[in-house]
């Protein structure tokens, strides 16, 4: 890591991987980039969390998709979302995870669930994450993820979704 | 931590990410090239991400734009304008991810741009709402009339938040909770939207934005968030609070 934050290096190296994440979220190119300059503005926002980060494209990756799913959470975006996506956030999920049944489930019951579940869900069922990557990823205990989850879990029964 | 692949054993996206940043250790990549050679679908997967990273960039605008914007604005000049009828709203509870955002109306005029400021167990962000986005002001942007603005808010951990706020006619209001005093929230990992929101009317001058996030409950007094000084020194609410200043210059495009 660079004592400094280069902004204009770290977007020159990673902006291609930022936006890639965020067409997984966004599909429309142009509202894709206007979300990535967002991130950027949160990036050099948050330099000192940066600084500390093991590597630069896992933190932006949470970084890029905590941003994303504020905006998705948006009233009026999410509405859109889901009017024009349907059954997907299809983004670039693991090879055989995350397939529909998992992306539906978020799809289901994402108003329900507060930001850090939310953010949790998304990496295990859509990014097919272990417990272990998404504690390093959002700052909590594998512990903490597991009891989150297995709410969503629950929730998924109810709903007669498959959450695994 | 390894980040190279997903529950399934097929590459994690991150893992991808990790390939394409150069950042693998030798172990991980050998690792990876040897996934690659059995796994057709996932090879397709970096071919992909590769021909994405090969697609030329935008320019960083909003770099670009922090960079230029970040002085303050002149507030000497600014503090003493005309003045402000302001109107306010406020609203609701929190978080955007059910709530329709309730607006408010105050005064001021300008046009804004860029977001906030940060404190250790606190941060702001402030934002201009136009139809289908919504775009960050910083501290020491133009303002316009009639803008809307919105709010973000994260805390570390449980705290007793108020947000303010001083029109250039040093009217004080309050816009969350909103009925004043403070409100226990919090923690919260990412930021999250308030529910209220305000509308700048189009009296020139600086309309300050002012967090506080304490340890117990407190009151903001006017004369507090009048405090604020000209170098945009915050008010000392009480000890252990942290606060977040952003000030918006209606008066410059």
């Amino acid at each position: 890591m660079p004592p400094t934050l280069d902004i204009d290096q770290l977007y020159r190296r990673y902006g291609p991987l930022v936006l890639r994440r965020i067409r997984g979220f966004f599909r429309d190119p142009a509202e894709a980039e206007d979300v990535l300059q967002e991130v950027f503005v949160r990036v050099m926002e948050s330099s000192d969390s940066f600084r500390g980060a093991a590597r630069p494209s896992t933190w932006l990756y949470s970084v890029t998709t905590r941003h994303c799913l504020n905006r998705l959470r948006d009233a009026k975006r999410r509405r859109e979302l889901l009017d024009e996506h349907g059954t997907a956030m299809g983004w670039g999920a693991s090879a055989e995870s995350a397939q529909q049944p998992a992306q539906l489930l978020i799809k289901q019951v994402w108003r329900e669930l507060d930001p850090e579940l939310l953010e949790m869900a998304v990496y295990y069922e859509v990014d097919g994450m272990s417990h272990g990557q998404i504690a390093e990823l959002t700052g909590v205990s594998r512990r903490t993820v597991g009891n989150r989850l297995a709410q969503l879990a629950e929730r998924a029964k109810d709903i007669g979704g498959g959450a695994r | 931590m390894s980040f190279l692949f997903a529950r399934d054993g097929h590459l994690l996206e991150l893992g991808i990410d990790g390939l394409l940043a150069e950042e693998l250790s030798a172990a991980e990549r050998a690792e990876l090239d040897q996934h690659l050679s059995t796994c057709a679908a996932c090879q397709a997967r970096v071919d992909e991400a590769r021909a994405l990273m090969a697609q030329p960039l935008p320019a960083l605008a909003s770099h670009t734009a922090e960079t230029e914007e970040i002085k303050p604005p002149d507030l000497e000049q600014e503090w003493s304008a005309a003045n402000n009828n302001r109107l306010w709203v406020a609203t609701g509870v929190l978080l955007a991810v059910a709530a329709a955002l309730l607006v408010v109306v105050l005064p001021s005029g300008s046009q804004p741009e860029a977001f906030t400021a940060r404190g250790g167990e606190l941060s702001l962000e402030v934002y201009r709402q136009t139809a289908g986005a919504s775009q960050l002001l910083l501290d020491g942007d133009g303002a316009a009339p009639g803008d809307t603005l919105g709010f973000r808010v994260r805390l570390s951990e449980e705290l007793h938040f108020a947000l303010v706020g001083a029109d250039s006619n040093d009217a004080v209001y309050a816009i969350w909770p909103p009925q004043g005093g403070s409100a226990a929230m919090g923690p919260m990992q990412a930021p999250e939207q308030l529910a209220a929101a305000i509308q700048l009317d189009a009296t020139p001058g600086i309309e300050r934005i002012l967090a506080v996030a304490c340890d117990a409950p407190f009151q903001l007094s006017d004369e507090q968030v009048l405090s604020i000084s000209e170098a945009g020194d915050a008010p000392q609410v009480q000890e252990g609070c942290a606060q977040e200043l952003v000030r918006l210059d209606k008066a410059r495009p």
